[in-house]
């Protein structure tokens, strides 16, 4: 409850500082030591695909910032990190050494890998790995953009139930796909990449709510993934709330 | 230039029923009745929009699909049980068993990030509550141990005191109610059901397999495990055993609401006396948010599976035998671990104040809530089951070969004898022959 007050402020804040147009979303929580982190992804049609920028604040400090982008060094060590997050978004001391220089409180601070990159590379991640769409929810249109389709009908039952009804909300790596968005015309094939394609086929699972009005799909892997789509209407969603360390020993738990 | 009687002609021209005219007139009409605020480039959009589904005065431009019989029968079967849950029973029916308040504690839940639904928690109170009435009184109370999330539909487990132990109980192989199988769980697999399934009692052999490895569950309850090492039982025994371990890790409560009594031996933990209680309690949250504030209520389980010691074995001549390395069971009422949990509090920042509730969540097993709230304590689990490790799993390697047996120094080695020819036939019986 807290953390809904909190946040609709700081989103109402950022939005008109940024004079953001897009649409501010939840996208999850992270847990941390001492504290929790909860992102925010504001989706901005711009050219070609929605854009998607995100936004962090702790559950100590209701302030959306904005997560940096990465130098490719820094992915390089945020890779090879698995353990849990602390909570404190200027932490850099991941190596455990036991001498550490006292920053001067009073200088800026050194520019280091700290948390909050770590942070950034782990929402990318996830994002790049679980967010979804339904079939039919993006369209191409005739200026070649990828826009949410107004006259999505939602999916039916037996639709929902199936993992290939379902696609990755992100930029198509499929050589299909991006030849898709280069050909003239009016397209109406598939341009996205399913998630049936994911290795091992096994992390998503769907299923229904008990009353059949709903459908979950769930990562596996990325144990905390959670997305719904209403049947029959417009409405879908996803959202993570875990950890942020993916769960790599999938292959001995399937 | 072709007049306007001309251009119509043109474009009305007829293909398979389908021509321009109209198809310009519905797609203009759409647009007309929607009022899309980027007609211009939605255009192609809506006009292959109005090419699938004809614009039509009585029927709206969502054609649905009709519900197929599988989704209809699934959706009467859901609002039939829900309204046989729903409906009032005709003479009160009697109170053997408490049952958890669900409504209540849901708003403890809620701090802590957990629900699932109000609706679907009322519901899953009033599945508790018919069940409650369905047991016999011996098991006293029920308590909501959590949610076991599965590959499939999640568990819902509920808790209650064993009645009595099962018959031929060998307790070398199975500790009975004093021990591990002090609780019996019951699971169901969707909130508005009254179908509890009893999960089968847990043995020794089963805790120790169990920690080696990790694994989903299918949400199936006779799937079997396939798993390195062999996992005895099938997906109920494992369930009940990864309660079982997630169970005696992270129950705990806040010290002073459970004491032990000295009466008996071993000391058995109860709660503690109203007195004390109320003096203790309610502790500021600021005391709650020390891990020295929380204590385990529940035993956990040692190494080789146990929350007692091994009973004593006898041998032949009545003395009882050593086991090698006899294996220390935890003490009743041991204060937790401060790496293991983490807290937080609700509310917190600016609004916390002293008797805000504490939220001790485990880092062992993620997913596993205890919550204090003034007087109250709730414990609950909601997750896949399983122990957070932080480093990746590599299975145990397979054992070691057995070696051929090798004679020893001043030992002559084994041969086989030599082969001994006798003369199979029998002696002779001196003056007699039976000749046949």
């Amino acid at each position: 409850l807290e953390e809904l007050a909190g946040l609709e402020v700081a989103m109402v804040q950022r939005k008109r500082e940024e004079n953001l147009s897009g649409k501010f979303l939840f996208w999850g929580k992270i847990y941390g030591a001492t504290q929790d982190y909860l992102i925010v992804s504001v989706i901005t049609t711009a050219a070609d695909f929605p854009e998607k920028k995100y936004y962090y604040c702790t559950t100590g400090d209701y302030t959306l910032r904005a997560l940096p982008s990465l130098s490719e060094d820094y992915e390089s060590q945020a890779q090879a990190l698995s353990v849990r997050f602390t909570g404190d978004p200027s932490f850099f001391n991941f190596s455990g050494a036991d001498e550490v220089e006292e920053e001067d409180p009073e200088a800026p601070p050194v520019e280091r890998f700290r948390e909050v990159h770590r942070l950034s590379y782990v929402v990318q991640n996830i994002d790049h790995d679980c967010a979804l769409a339904p079939k039919g929810s993006l369209v191409i249109d005739a200026g070649k953009r990828v826009i949410f389709n107004p006259y999505y009908p939602g999916l039916s039952f037996h639709t929902s139930a199936d993992l290939r009804a379902y696609y990755h909300f992100r930029m198509p790596e499929n050589a299909q796909g991006l030849a898709v968005l280069k050909k003239p015309g009016i397209v109406k094939a598939d341009f996205l990449d399913c998630i049936t394609k994911d290795t091992p086929s096994d992390i998503w699972t769907v299923a229904h709510d008990s009353s059949g009005s709903v459908a979950y799909v769930r990562n596996l892997y990325w144990q905390g993934y959670h997305f719904y789509a209403a049947i029959d209407s417009q409405e879908y969603g996803g959202a993570y709330f875990g950890s942020g360390v993916a769960q790599t020993d999938i292959a001995f738990m399937l | 230039m072709a007049s306007a009687a001309e251009l119509k002609q043109i474009l009305k021209q007829d293909k398979d029923g389908k021509n321009l005219y109209d198809h310009l007139t519905e797609t203009v009409m759409k647009i007309f009745l929607d009022r899309p605020g980027n007609a211009f480039d939605m255009f192609e959009l809506i006009s292959a929009e109005v090419k699938a589904n004809p614009l039509n005065p009585e029927m709206e431009a969502n054609k649905s699909v009709p519900p197929t019989a599988e989704e209809v029968e699934k959706q009467l079967a859901w609002a039939l049980a829900c309204s046989k849950l729903l409906k009032r029973p005709d003479e009160p029916p009697e109170l053997n068993v408490r049952f958890p308040d669900l409504m209540d504690d849901m708003a403890l839940y809620e701090w802590a990030g957990v629900s699932f639904g109000r609706s679907d928690t009322y519901r899953l109170y009033l599945s508790v509550k018919a069940f409650a009435e369905s047991l016999p009184a011996e098991v006293e109370r029920l308590r909501l141990f959590g949610m076991i999330k599965t590959r499939g539909q999640p568990y819902y487990v509920v808790e209650g005191i064993t009645a009595e132990d099962p018959e031929g109980l060998d307790e070398m192989t199975q500790e009975g109610k004093a021990g591990a199988n002090k609780y019996t769980y019951w699971v169901t697999q969707s909130c508005e059901s009254n179908s509890w399934v009893q999960l089968p009692n847990v043995t020794m052999e089963q805790i120790v397999a169990a920690r080696k490895f990790k694994k989903y569950m299918t949400g199936n309850l006779d799937a079997p495990i396939s798993s390195f090492p062999p996992f005895p039982g099938n997906e109920s025994n494992y369930l009940r055993t990864q309660i079982a371990l997630i169970c005696g890790a992270t129950c705990v409560s806040p010290a002073g609401y459970f004491e032990l009594n000295e009466d008996e031996d071993p000391p058995v933990v109860k709660l503690a006396e109203a007195e004390t209680l109320n003096e203790a309690f309610p502790k500021p949250a600021q005391e709650l948010k020390e891990p020295d504030a929380w204590v385990h209520h529940e035993i956990e389980l040692n190494a080789i599976g146990r929350c007692t010691a091994l009973p004593e074995q006898l041998d032949d001549n009545g003395d009882p035998i050593e086991p090698d390395e006899p294996v220390e069971t935890t003490p009743p009422l041991k204060g937790i671990e401060a790496e293991q949990w983490a807290f937080r509090v609700g509310p917190g920042g600016s609004g916390e104040h002293a008797g805000s509730l504490v939220v001790a969540k485990s880092l062992v097993f993620p997913g596993a809530l205890a919550i204090a709230a003034a007087t109250r304590f709730v414990n609950i689990y909601v997750g896949y089951g399983m122990v957070y490790s932080p480093t990746t799993y590599s299975p145990p390697l397979p054992g070691a070969l057995q070696v051929e047996w090798v004679p020893g120094e001043e030992e002559e080695p084994l041969l086989e004898t030599e082969d001994v020819r006798a003369d199979p036939t029998p002696p002779k019986e001196e003056g007699e022959e039976e000749e046949d």
